[in-house]
Formats: C-alpha cells, sequence, structure tokens
C-alpha cells in the first residue's frame, strides 16, 4: 500500500489522518466460531457491492474445534479490495483485527502482515483474571512490537457487553463496524447485507447486530485516527459476487446439467451445498453416494441413460475414481469431474491450494484413457468451463476433468453477470428409432465420433463393456480390433484440438521471459509481469485453459522467448538442492508436460506453500530469472 | 402401449446373437434360460429393459441378452444401475452380480443400494467361489475351503447374503436354486413384480471350480427333504410327505424342526410363513443343513417407497418463475451505482 500512497487530511474532522490508496489488504482473524468469517464476508460483499474491486481468501485452520487462543487456530477472510478489478489474494496485509494476540501472531508469523500495518487487537487479555494469558499477552506484544507495526488496541468485550451478554457472539460484527469506519463503507448497504447474511436466523439478530456494527463504529470514529480511502472505481454493471465453487454450481445450472452424484470431501462439497439449495428447482438432483467410488458410478449410470451428469471431488476422491474414470472412456459415456484440488498426497492439506493432480488427471487411468482436462482460470471461468464441459463431453463422448482448486473455491470475487444463452443446455437425447444394423458404436473413421444409444430407444439394444471392443460393442477377441477403436477415442482429441484457438500471450509478444500458468494463478502471475513490466523488465505471460489437449501453437510462441518457466502451486526440485541435478531434478506438473509437448527447455519455479501465490514472490522469480540469463 | 397391441415375445427373443461362453454345465444356463423367459412371459418391451453387471462369470450375462445392457467394472454395478435407473424411473433395471463383485469388492454399493430401496432387481449368482479368476475362496466360501489362495484351507467366516440383506433393511429377499427352474421363474417374477430393490440370492453350480457345494440341499436324492420352499400365509413344512415343520422354541427364541403328529405335536403348533415378518425371515435365513432345511422362495417382502421415486418427487422443477435468470439477476445480485 504504501508505495502508491498518496496522505491527505480528512476534512470533515480536522482529526483523522486519511491515506489513499489503489488497493488495501484487510484481514479478520479470530478463534474458530467466533465469527471472523462473517465479518470478513460481509465487509467484502458491501465492498464489491459499492464497486471496489474485491478478492477474498478464507483463513481456516484444519481442525473443526482448534484450542482457543492457539495460533493454529487463527480463523478468518483475508479481503482485498481495490479501485479496480482485484485478481488475486495479493502480498502481505495491511489492515488486520484480532480478536486475539494469538491469531494474530499466527499471522506475523507467516510473514502475512506487511511492515507498516495497521494492527487492531482485542485487549481483554492484557488484564485478564488468568496470570497465563496476561503473560502470554505480553510475550506476543513484545514480539509484535519489535516488528514495527501500528498496534490499536481495542476493548471489543468491553464494548460489546453494553449490547449483548456474550461477547464471543458479537465481537464479528463489531470489527465490522471499526472497518466501516475505517474504510468509509456504505452503512445501508451495510446493514443490507447484514440483513441478508441473517435472514434464516430471528429477527432480533439482525437487529442486535445492527447495534454491533453501530457501536463499532462509533468507538471507530470516537477513538482511531486513521482512514484508509480505496475508491470504489468499477463502472456501473451488473455484478454477481461469489465463490468458485458456487460458479461451478450455478454453471452446472446454467448448462443444463441435471445430476450431481458426489461424496463429502474438502474443499469441493460446497458445490453440492449451493446445488442442493437451487438444483431442485430445475429438475436437478443431487446425490450424496456412499463413497467416492459410487458418486462417478451414479453419474455414469445417469448420462448412460441420457441425464446430464457429473461428479465433484478432490484429490483423495479422484485418485479412488479412477477406474470408472477409464470406463468412461473405454465405453465412450459423456462424464464432467470437476476436481477442486487440495494439498497432496494422500490426504495433504485438506483445506488448503495446491495444483499437484494434473498429472493424475490427465494420466490417472491405467491403460491408455484419451480424454479431456481444462482449468479455469478466475471465478467467473468456474461459470463458464461447466458450460464448455458439458458440450465437450457430449460431443465428443468423453470424460472432462475441470480442475479447480481451493483457491478458486473460496476465493470470493465480483464479476459481470453472464447472459444466459439458452443453448447452454443443450438439447434432450436423441432417442429416435435405431436402424436396424446401425452398430452402437459407428465411428465417423476420420473424427471418431458416434451417436450414442441410450436405453430406452428402440432398435438400439446392446451392451456397452469396459472390455476392448469393435464398433458392435462385441468384445474385442481379434488383434487389430483395439489397435482400431484406440485410435478412435484417441483421434477425438486431436479433432477437439483442431477447434481450439492458440493462447493469448499477455504482454509482449516476444521477448527474455514468458511465464506460464495455469489454473488460479493467473491473477497472481498477471500482476508480477505488471510490475516487472513497469520496471522495464522484458517479461510475458501465458495462461493454459486446456492441459489435454493442449492449446495449438505453443511452440511457436515459446520460440519467439528467450526463456520459458511455469509457475505453479506443485513441487518441484530446485538445482541448488543436494543431490539435484539437470537429469534427476522433478519439475512442476506443467513444466513437465510442456517440455514432453513442445520439446523446449520449460523452466519452473513452484511452492507447496499450502497458500496462494503471492504477486511478490512471483515479481522476485521474474526479476531473478531475466538478470540471471534471459535477457541478453 | 397395452401389452395386448405388443407382438407376442417369446424367450428367444431375448437371446442375443453372441455365442455364450460359460463353462459346459454350469448353472448360468439355467439362470440366462430363466431370466429370458420371465421376461417373455411378463412382456417387457426389450428396449426398455437394462441389465447391469460388474465383473466375473455372472457379469458376462448382459452380452446374452437381446436388452440395453453395460459391462461395468468390478463390483460398481448398484452404483451404476441407481444412476441408470434415477435418470429413467421408465427402466426396468436388473443388476447381475455374483458372491466376489457383489459382497467382495462391491459389498458397500450392494449394501447402500438395499438400504436406499432403490427400485432394481439384484441377482446374486451365489457359487461360493471366484470362478473368472480361476478357483479362489470368495466371501461366501465355507470354512476350510480349498483354494490356491488358501492352501491350507480358508479360515475366515462367510456371508451369509440373504441374512446381510435382510439386516441392512432390504425390502424384498428371496432365494431360489439354478436347477429348479420353476421356482426360479417364479420367485425372479415376484422380484420383477415388487417395486424397490428385490433381492434374490441363486445358488448357483460351479462345476468346474466348486462343484456340488449346494449339493447337501441340491441333490435329487435329498432335495425334497432338505429345501423349505416358503410360502406367505402357508405352514412352514417340509420333507417328501411334508411330515416335519418349524416350531419357534420359546425357551431358546430360535426355530426347531418338529414333526406333527408325533409327541403331542399338531400342525397348528407349526408356524405359518408371514413373508411381512422381518425376524422371522432373518431366522429362515440363517437355517442350513444339516440339521435344518434351506428355506427358498420369498422370504421377506414388505414394499416400501422406492428411492428413484421420492428423489425425484422433490425435484419436480417449479411451474413458474424465469429459473436461473431469477436466481442470477435477483436475490443476491446487484446493480452498481455510478460513483466514483
Amino acid at each position: 500500500m504504501a508505495e502508491d500512497t498518496a496522505v491527505k487530511t480528512r476534512e470533515q474532522t480536522g482529526r483523522a489522518q486519511v491515506i489513499r490508496s489503489t488497493q488495501c489488504t484487510v484481514e479478520v482473524v479470530s478463534d474458530s466460531g467466533e465469527g471472523a468469517q462473517k465479518c470478513g464476508q460481509t465487509f467484502g460483499a458491501v465492498s464489491a457491492k459499492m464497486g471496489n474491486g474485491v478478492w477474498t481468501v478464507e483463513i481456516i485452520p484444519a481442525e473443526i474445534q482448534p484450542p482457543p487462543r492457539s495460533p493454529a487456530g487463527a480463523s478468518g477472510n483475508r479481503i482485498r479490495i481495490g479501485e479496480r478489478v482485484v485478481t488475486n489474494w495479493g502480498d502481505r496485509t495491511n489492515v488486520c483485527i484480532a480478536f486475539n494476540e494469538q491469531v494474530l501472531l499466527a499471522r506475523h508469523r507467516l510473514d502475512a502482515i506487511e511492515d507498516d500495518a495497521i494492527l487492531l487487537v482485542e485487549n481483554m487479555w492484557a488484564t485478564h483474571s488468568d496470570e497465563d494469558i496476561r503473560a502470554e499477552w505480553t510475550a506476543a506484544m513484545e514480539e509484535l512490537g519489535g516488528a514495527g507495526y501500528r498496534i490499536i488496541e481495542v476493548p471489543m468485550e468491553q464494548e460489546c457487553l453494553t449490547v449483548v451478554d456474550n461477547a464471543r457472539k458479537g465481537k464479528n460484527m463489531f470489527a465490522l463496524g471499526i472497518l466501516c469506519w475505517m474504510f468509509d463503507r456504505d452503512m445501508d448497504l451495510t446493514r443490507e447485507q447484514i440483513a441478508h447474511a441473517f435472514r434464516k436466523k430471528a429477527a432480533e439478530i439482525t437487529e442486535r447486530n445492527h447495534q454491533l456494527l453501530e457501536l463499532g463504529y462509533a468507538w471507530a470514529d470516537e477513538n482511531l485516527d486513521v482512514r484508509i480511502d480505496v475508491r470504489p472505481g468499477l463502472s456501473a454493471e451488473n455484478t454477481l459476487v461469489m465463490n468458485g465453487n458456487q460458479a461451478a454450481a450455478f454453471g452446472a445450472v446454467a448448462a443444463g446439467m441435471e445430476m450431481a452424484a458426489m461424496y463429502p470431501i474438502t474443499p469441493a462439497t460446497s458445490v453440492s451445498h449451493q446445488l442442493g439449495e437451487i438444483f431442485y428447482k430445475f429438475g436437478g438432483i443431487v446425490h450424496q453416494a456412499e463413497d467416492e467410488i459410487a458418486a462417478v458410478g451414479v453419474a455414469i449410470g445417469a448420462s448412460y441413460s441420457g441425464k446430464v451428469a457429473f461428479t465433484i471431488t478432490s484429490g483423495p476422491g479422484l485418485a479412488l475414481k479412477t477406474e470408472f474414470l477409464g470406463l468412461s472412456v473405454m465405453a465412450e459415456i459423456p462424464l464432467v469431474v470437476v476436481d477442486v484440488q487440495r494439498g497432496g498426497p494422500s490426504t495433504g492439506l485438506p483445506t488448503k491450494v495446491e495444483q499437484s493432480d494434473l498429472l493424475a488427471a490427465l494420466f490417472g487411468q491405467p491403460g491408455d484413457a484419451p480424454h479431456v482436462v481444462m482449468a479455469p482460470a478466475t471465478i467467473e471461468e468456474c461459470f463458464h468451463a461447466m458450460i464448455t464441459a458439458r458440450r465437450i463431453a457430449e460431443t465428443f463422448r468423453t470424460l472432462v476433468v475441470v480442475m479447480t482448486d481451493a483457491n478458486l473455491a473460496t476465493g470470493v470475487q465480483p464479476f459481470p453477470r453472464p447472459t444466459l444463452d439458452p443453448a447452454w443446455q443443450g438439447s434432450a437425447p436423441d432417442m429416435s428409432a435405431i436402424p436396424e444394423g446401425k452398430p452402437p458404436y459407428d465411428w465417423d473413421e476420420a473424427t471418431g465420433l458416434s451417436r450414442r444409444f441410450i436405453p430406452g430407444t428402440p432398435g438400439g439394444m446392446h451392451t456397452l463393456t469396459g472390455l476392448a471392443h469393435d464398433g458392435n460393442s462385441r468384445v474385442a477377441y481379434a488383434s487389430a480390433i483395439n489397435q482400431k477403436s484406440s485410435e478412435m477415442r484417441s483421434r477425438k482429441m486431436a479433432v477437439l484440438q483442431s477447434t481450439l484457438r492458440p493462447p493469448e500471450v499477455y504482454g509482449a509478444e516476444s521477448g527474455d521471459l514468458l511465464v506460464v500458468g495455469w489454473g488460479s494463478t493467473k491473477g497472481a502471475i498477471e500482476e508480477a509481469v505488471d510490475r516487472a513490466r513497469a520496471e522495464g523488465v522484458s517479461v510475458s505471460s501465458l495462461h493454459l485453459r486446456f492441459l489435454s489437449p493442449m492449446e495449438p501453437g505453443l511452440k511457436a510462441i515459446f520460440s519467439r522467448f528467450k526463456k520459458v518457466m511455469t509457475v505453479e502451486i506443485n513441487y518441484s526440485d530446485e538445482l541448488d538442492m543436494p543431490y539435484i541435478t539437470e537429469e534427476n531434478r522433478r519439475r512442476g506438473q506443467l513444466a513437465w508436460l510442456l517440455r514432453a509437448q513442445t520439446l523446449v527447455d520449460v523452466d519452473c519455479w513452484t511452492r507447496v506453500l499450502g497458500e496462494p501465490l503471492r504477486p511478490g514472490a512471483i515479481h522476485d522469480v521474474i526479476r531473478s530469472n531475466v538478470s540471471k540469463g534471459g535477457a541478453a | 402401449m397395452s401389452h395386448s397391441m405388443l407382438p407376442q415375445l417369446k424367450p428367444k427373443d431375448f437371446a442375443s446373437d453372441q455365442e455364450v461362453r460359460w463353462c459346459p454345465g454350469c448353472g448360468d444356463y439355467a439362470i440366462l434360460k430363466a431370466i429370458q423367459k420371465v421376461l417373455a412371459d411378463l412382456e417387457v418391451p426389450r428396449e426398455r429393459s437394462v441389465f447391469i453387471s460388474g465383473i466375473g462369470c455372472s457379469s458376462r450375462f448382459p452380452y446374452y441378452m437381446a436388452t440395453y445392457g453395460f459391462h461395468t467394472i468390478h463390483g460398481r454395478a448398484p452404483a451404476v444401475a441407481t444412476g441408470t435407473k434415477l435418470a429413467n424411473p421408465e427402466l426396468d433395471v436388473w443388476v447381475i452380480t455374483g458372491d466376489g463383485d457383489g459382497l467382495s469388492i462391491g459389498g458397500n454399493h450392494l449394501v447402500h443400494a438395499l438400504r436406499r430401496n432403490v427400485d432394481l432387481n439384484i441377482i446374486l449368482f451365489n457359487n461360493e467361489i471366484y470362478g473368472l479368476t480361476k478357483g479362489q475362496v470368495s466371501p461366501t466360501s465355507k470354512r476350510g475351503t480349498l483354494s490356491p489362495t488358501t492352501p491350507r484351507g480358508s479360515v475366515s467366516n462367510p456371508i451369509s447374503p440373504a441374512t446381510m440383506a435382510l439386516g441392512v433393511g432390504a425390502r424384498f429377499v428371496a432365494r431360489s436354486v439354478d436347477i429348479n427352474q420353476a421356482h426360479l421363474v417364479d420367485v425372479l417374477k415376484q422380484a420383477h413384480a415388487n417395486a424397490g430393490t428385490s433381492f434374490v440370492e441363486i445358488f448357483q453350480n460351479c462345476i468346474v471350480f466348486n462343484d456340488a457345494t449346494f449339493a447337501d440341499f441340491t441333490d435329487k436324492a435329498v432335495a425334497s427333504e432338505n429345501q423349505l420352499l416358503v410360502e406367505h400365509g402357508r405352514p412352514l413344512l417340509f420333507g417328501a410327505e411334508r411330515d416335519r415343520g418349524l416350531r419357534l422354541d420359546p425357551s431358546s427364541w430360535s426355530l426347531e424342526v418338529v414333526r406333527p403328529g408325533t409327541n403331542g405335536i399338531t400342525e397348528a403348533d407349526v408356524l405359518v410363513h408371514d413373508e411381512t415378518n422381518r425376524t422371522l425371515a432373518t431366522m429362515l435365513a440363517a437355517l442350513e443343513p444339516p440339521d435344518f432345511p434351506m428355506a427358498l422362495g420369498v422370504l421377506y417382502r414388505d414394499p416400501a417407497p422406492t428411492f428413484d421415486r421420492q428423489v425425484l418427487a422433490q425435484v419436480e422443477p417449479e411451474s413458474e418463475g424465469r429459473g436461473l435468470a431469477d436466481l442470477l439477476y435477483g436475490g443476491r445480485t446487484w446493480k452498481v451505482s455510478g460513483q466514483v
């Protein structure tokens, strides 16, 4: 924030200093269950409604109810707001409001706080009756004090008790009031947003929350002397605010999908929660199966008999589904799988972002199982990806894996309302009588495409199989049959690839360095590229939406840059690590693919920190790579 | 379409043109014949029947039917069938499985199909052995079974499929034998008529890897003595002369075999089969030779609303409204007012 700060004095009070900034990052953190999430979400939503760019990230402890006042239990929200569109969570926070000093300490130790940040912290712990707690407070404040932050103690408990009996249930709205004063938020909008957030609760709760909001606002007006001015700079247009999982759910409805079969798994489950609220209105079914395998089995069964079905999962579930995914490819049954990636392997980091499922999604199925893998790069794209995925799955009678991640799944961002197109809904499956003798895999020799026979259709009786088969779906006992049917299934990928456009380069069409990404990292990469270009660095970036088949023209684009490297949220070795050589180095997963596909010596920089990449970190990587060897 | 308008179909009309590839003498042939007869007798349009199977000898069944079929993956047919039925409840969906497919690798899916009461006919061919992979023990193999993977005898206890089905809440549980064609056809027709999951365990002889494992109640010489053919409302009598019956021993809460006309026991002491009595069905399912007869027929039938009908009743699309546009353009969305 400091870089583009223009300081001016606030005329109205003659007291508060106003910091003008193009963007600002705010965090609200508490123990789990104290409502920091709701405070942060409301602040984000109000900011979006006012016309600010917004990106929010959930700060989630891995446990449901971690011990109180523990750094591991920090729970809450990061909200980055800007004058213009915000595409990622930023680097470090400028303002942090904390319900105890331990959760604040946690953020400090994670290097999440900007050096000149303003920290507001509940100070009831300083005078707590428990001696140990007082000692913890003192130690924590010493550690934080040494870092040079501007720390403001807030008597949250004391203030809230003037309105409620149990301050634990009210601090979040008090904190929201403080933020509303600091950022000059529209209070009518805020009251409206609170009423909406608590619409399912008793009216007194909304009323009480409004009182707490105003209390916080008044306290801040009385006691604080700094405000931050991030002007809403977005043009007036119709906007939706939602996270990527919600966008995928709405996208599924827009795509005319009819069944979501799932098994609960973090961080994918909330897609089904959103669908649970709306899907039935469109005749859609949310089926919670007995396990991950059954979930995809039910989706395949439904697709087999003519419904548009998909399944949602995350890494461990994707692993379990692999045999069925192979069946969907082999029997050519349209299927959409949404993989909301989390940290892995095994149970990994269930609530945290990672992009480590790419190769598993492409090659996880034993045997040769050509299929489509797509990756939306923004929350808005999570919506549209479902429509594209459905269309591809049906047209090509194949499996489409849509890869999002925890960053897209839980991040909230405003985006323009889509203009619905009835064509997205597709058409009812063709169940007109099938002429005698027409085989169930009547492959077009050139494209591998064929009409699917849906049970109930007169004349189409046949048995689909996961065994190798000929065009009549008869088990392949002759040697040439498997070669032929493999060729037909593979051909479809080439046909799809021929319909794709080469990806757009962000920045100049040639230069010293090209950064290639996929999925949720787009915003952070492009912000880093912007910063570096503003400093005169010759860098561009490129973001892939299709990983299988890959978009065309990559080799030609790569050839215009001195160096090409991927930036990904998965693990890779670095050459200065012990034992690591060019020969044994394990690279980022996209780098692996691009090297194989293009024969270009693609480098990579990857991190698995359990958090989205910070644009500042990518910026450092760009600078060091251009100065190292890219630049002439 | 009224049935009278349909051309009369014969069992052979339900046979596909594919060569049947089970071992000569396999019990599966008899089951195939019975199901083809059932469909012909019921005049079910061929395009409306779907046979879904997993992996194993039994699971090759769909290839031989001139209906729709889907030979899926090992153990997972109930999941695929659940999706198929949910997507089109007008279809007649059959699951063909075996003791390994349905009770070992696919046990979880079978359990959940049964407790949900999806309108499926699940036919489990129980031969107490893995045939396709050449003779390993299955979850229904008797203790002591010698097999390539248990060369010194199996020490695992077998699952009783019918008991398990009753335990997880199945609403229709029946048993029959491959070689008793008339009984098999009758039981399968009743299974088909039942709305909800109809679970039928068929004792099926594997002539190659587990021959005669059911001989103690299927051999001609002992069949009438050791089979109890249950019928709703009729006394639980068995034996060639129907001279033995089952009575509840109140001191042990278990069934005992009695001979009416001896020791002061009359026919009135013999239990009458009540197919809606789950406790009785569970007791019957657990009986086995040599001390008891093997109970065959419809052990339990107590229909309940089916999963598919209930799910679909919950998702009737709302007739009014603009649908998605309302959701996306109303409520939580707004027009940002121009301000800078």
